[in-house]
């Protein structure tokens, strides 16, 4: 790597850092207040989780088995075809390639995973790049409340931003020490441990932001937009 | 037509093809289905219970609210 190649990604990771202060500032309270952050009585069961909440949600068994849910169809995305585009109501609309993607922070984390069809997996170990840290690329507007995420498969879910912008929320590549297999949504997918898994969008190719929320492929049929599993939130 | 999680296993048989069983399952609006799905759709949770995963589809329509 050239002397001008360091000089150019050390520019860009300093302004993905001060981005991302400046975002936390714009969100923090927001955040803060979030059930899965601030929830006075969660319910559901077994010792605190990594952020306060128990560790299994009402109404959810614990399996070791990691079922594949979908809706019919897991498109293959050769790395090389792979785009991300990040647009709607941003200053910097992006479209990253694998390439760009990788070079971004890759952070290791470990956390659980919570399906609406009554199911949790405990204690995966992802790779992947921070939410926070696109949002950073991109920095939405004064007036972005929302993103819709788009995936390859054609499915869509919406997220708040101060749900989607906690240091958990991923795109991942990796899970269990391994490359995302396909139908789990690889090359990759979102994950947001402190929301039910349907609101990461697996095969994802597209994050819009929005101006105000809109529902999502599940949410248009009946199920939350807000999606907190230690309230039992499944429904609209 | 509104999907549904489903709640309880009621049975579990071989199905017509490999890699599927036919299950009747109780769904989340109280109608109970039976259909044939991907043997790995009903899994045993960590305490021996049996589960089915993923949504189904109810066969009068109830909508998707708590009930």
């Amino acid at each position: 790597m050239s002397a001008l190649s360091i000089d150019v990604a050390d520019d860009k990771l300093d302004r993905i850092v001060k981005a991302r202060m400046r975002l936390k500032e714009r969100f923090e309270e927001k955040m803060r207040a979030t059930p899965g952050a601030a929830d006075p009585k969660p319910r559901g069961s077994g010792p605190p989780n990594r952020h306060g909440m128990p560790q299994l949600p009402p109404g959810q068994s614990e399996t070791r088995k990691w079922p594949v849910l979908d809706l019919g169809m897991q498109p293959e995305i050769p790395l090389a075809d792979w785009r991300l585009t990040i647009d709607g109501a941003v200053e910097q609309p992006q479209g990253l390639d694998w390439d760009d993607f990788m070079a971004l922070e890759q952070v290791r984390d470990v956390s659980d995973f919570h399906c609406v069809t009554a199911w949790s997996r405990f204690d995966i170990p992802w790779v992947g790049v921070r939410f926070a840290d696109l949002m950073a690329l991109a920095m939405p507007k004064d007036d972005a409340t929302h993103v819709m995420c788009h995936g390859y498969d054609g499915y869509t879910t919406n997220v708040a931003l101060e749900e989607a912008l906690k240091p958990d929320v991923l795109l991942v590549h990796q899970a269990d020490d391994a490359p995302l297999p396909i139908v789990h949504g690889g090359p990759v997918r979102m994950i947001t441990p402190q929301l039910y898994a349907w609101k990461g969008a697996k095969w994802i190719k597209r994050i819009e932001l929005l101006t105000r929320d809109q529902r999502g492929f599940w949410e248009q049929r009946g199920y939350s937009s807000s999606a907190h599993p230690w309230r039992n939130d499944r429904y609209s | 037509m509104p999907s549904h999680a489903a709640i309880e296993v009621v049975a579990v048989a071989g199905g017509a093809t490999p890699g599927r069983v036919r299950a009747t399952l109780v769904l989340a609006c109280g109608c109970t289905v039976t259909q044939e799905i991907a043997a790995d759709r009903i899994l045993e949770d960590v305490g021996g219970g049996v589960m089915a995963v993923g949504k189904y589809v109810c066969p009068v329509g109830h909508a998707v609210t708590p009930r």
